[in-house]
């Protein structure tokens, strides 16, 4: 069992996220926005990260998963993005976009269960 | 060096375009004029009659071997001369062409007579071509100076400072210009150069200030496209975060994540999730046109097309098989299709038209991708044997937002989208697609429907990326 951030402003992207991760046994913790997010990670030291690219900006995802690793919180990142990789604007994790994956909105929840325990191992 | 070369065109380059065009024009015409030369020599002697002294032969000749001689050094330097403002330029090879051309005509008029050579004229033709080229300051420069030198000729011819060349021939008997004469000449021919100077110059002006114009005026049109298109995606990516919220929260409860649920209610759901998906497509489709206008750059990289079409199928796996389709892969073209282009593009092209034969076959239906290549071109073809398409819609079936007549009561919602941007991406490759139907899979009631995509097999990359870039440049 790990403890897991999910980090978004879509309240039932939140929800399906935490239903499927529930399911696998881990503990959610959540934030709806970038702020909240921080301090949610920074207090709760979690196991892994979810993290959306777009909330109130739409870079927000980054800026924050760059404020993480520049204060360096190791700790994984799964990026949700809704952009996608079909139209082209496909993101390689770098130093730029400091984070593990991503997954495209909607969510699936096959891929967000193998993604996550990929990350968690 | 900067005087030539006016500030707003430092980063036009249309004007230097322009400029490399008409020295490469200038370079052409003036092996006709050494060929011209030596004509002159040649006709005149014997069609005209005329009778050149040793003097006109040699220095005419050597005038025309000259002129030759330093054609070749401009059209050679010209390839290594580039558009930079700030550095030696192509501006600097016109410049320096119309002063070796003005030296060369003021010696062959020095050889004909000076007052009596019927050539002065081609100084009009150099003020014409030179207003165009250059900078006001310095064509006028240059006009003062030949009206000049060429009055200071003149003067040396009557005072006899220097020899007259007259030719033999052209005037029967040897004619005594009175002071008058020379003086009414020089003021004619000053003023005659001067005003052609001005008109032309003001006419090259007023060409170049109404283009400025109209550059400014794309560039605006540009602009406005670009924010139209970074409004929509904006607008489109709202669209879709709700969408993609439903569709997880399907996804949760399909997948049992909530507990079970009964038969109807699971039919029901699936039923949106398949309509959630159609809109998520049209939303992306959107998005992929947008993405098309706005970017600068496309992404080139070598792949194979039927690997590429493999993997589309491959994703499509799943609908495939819920409507028992029958889908199979024809190679006429056994060898691989190894191609140079934006592959998200060209998946893009496939993933629509294989959507298409998908979407409008019926359950137990056929679809076949056949792959073959002629001298030019790699052609896939993706034959159905659906719905088909009505022959008065064929030709509209590219238009945005066109739907067959036939799909009215159609089950099957779509956007109209996917086939004008099937055909965008593939007129940027500089590609074709055609359409047919009823396809050779038809049978009664079941026309079907086969698309033809053809993408050039032998296209050079420099070539497509030039094509490419231009294509760009237009939106």
């Amino acid at each position: 069992m790990s403890l897991i951030a999910i980090i978004d402003d879509d309240p039932d992207i939140i929800e399906a996220t935490t239903l499927v991760l529930k399911s696998k046994g881990h503990k959610i913790i959540t934030a709806s926005n970038p702020e909240d997010g921080y301090e949610l990670v920074i207090l709760n030291k979690p196991d892994l990260i979810i993290l959306d690219v777009m909330m109130d900006e739409p870079d927000d995802g980054f800026f924050l998963a760059q404020k993480f690793r520049k204060e360096k919180v190791k700790t994984p990142i799964l990026m949700y993005t809704s952009v996608s990789k079909a139209i082209g604007f496909e993101f390689g994790a770098g130093e730029m976009v400091p984070v593990d994956d991503f997954v495209e909105k909607p969510i699936s929840p096959d891929e967000i269960i193998e993604k996550v325990s990929r990350l968690l191992n | 060096m900067s005087l030539l070369v006016p500030d707003w065109t430092y980063n036009y380059s249309e004007f230097w375009n322009t400029i490399r065009r008409r020295n490469l024009w200038l370079i052409k015409i003036r092996y006709f004029a050494a060929i011209g030369l030596l004509s002159f020599l040649f006709l005149g002697k014997f069609l005209f009659q005329l009778n050149f002294t040793n003097v006109q032969i040699t220095s005419i000749s050597a005038i025309a071997f000259s002129i030759f001689l330093y054609n070749v050094f401009f059209q050679v330097i010209r390839k290594y001369i580039l558009c930079d403002p700030v550095k030696f330029n192509c501006m600097h090879l016109s410049l320096l062409q119309m002063l070796a051309d003005l030296v060369s005509l003021m010696l062959l008029i020095y050889y004909t007579g000076l007052i009596e050579s019927p050539l002065y004229v081609f100084f009009i033709f150099h003020m014409v071509i030179g207003s165009m080229i250059l900078p006001g300051v310095i064509i006028y420069s240059i006009c003062a100076v030949v009206v000049f030198v060429y009055s200071l000729l003149i003067h040396f011819q009557r005072i006899d400072i220097i020899p007259t060349h007259s030719i033999k021939g052209l005037l029967v008997n040897p004619v005594n210009y009175t002071l008058s004469y020379d003086i009414i000449f020089v003021l004619v021919f000053g003023m005659l150069m001067f005003l052609t100077v001005i008109i032309a110059n003001r006419m090259a002006r007023n060409l170049l200030k109404r283009e400025e114009q109209l550059r400014f005026a794309l560039e605006q049109l540009n602009n406005a496209e670009i924010t139209k298109q970074k409004y929509i995606m904006g607008v489109v990516h709202e669209i879709k975060s709700p969408i993609a919220a439903i569709k997880s929260l399907v996804e949760v409860i399909l997948k049992k994540y909530l507990g079970p649920i009964n038969g109807s209610v699971e039919e029901k759901l699936m039923r949106i999730n398949l309509r959630v998906d159609e809109g998520l497509e049209l939303i992306n489709n959107v998005l992929r046109i947008s993405r098309l206008k706005l970017l600068e750059q496309t992404f080139f990289e070598y792949f194979d097309l039927k690997e590429t079409f493999r993997e589309t199928i491959k994703q499509k796996n799943d609908l495939i098989s819920s409507k028992l389709l029958d889908v199979k892969i024809v190679e006429n073209f056994q060898n691989g299709m190894n191609y140079y282009g934006d592959k998200a593009l060209i998946s893009l092209v496939f993933s629509n038209l294989i959507s298409n034969s998908i979407k409008y076959t019926d359950n137990g239906g056929t679809i076949w991708i056949e792959f073959d290549k002629d001298q030019s071109y790699y052609i896939i073809k993706i034959i159905d044997d659906g719905i088909g398409i009505p022959e008065k819609d064929l030709k509209k079936v590219f238009e945005q937002f066109y739907r067959g007549s036939n799909l009215k009561d159609y089950k099957s919602e779509g956007s109209g989208l996917g086939l004008s941007l099937v055909k965008e991406i593939i007129s940027y490759h500089n590609g074709e697609i055609e359409v047919e139907s009823p396809s050779k899979l038809s049978s009664d009631n079941r026309p079907g429907v086969c698309f033809i995509v053809k993408l050039p097999a032998t296209l050079g990359d420099n070539m497509l990326t030039e094509k490419v870039s231009l294509i760009r440049g237009k939106i």
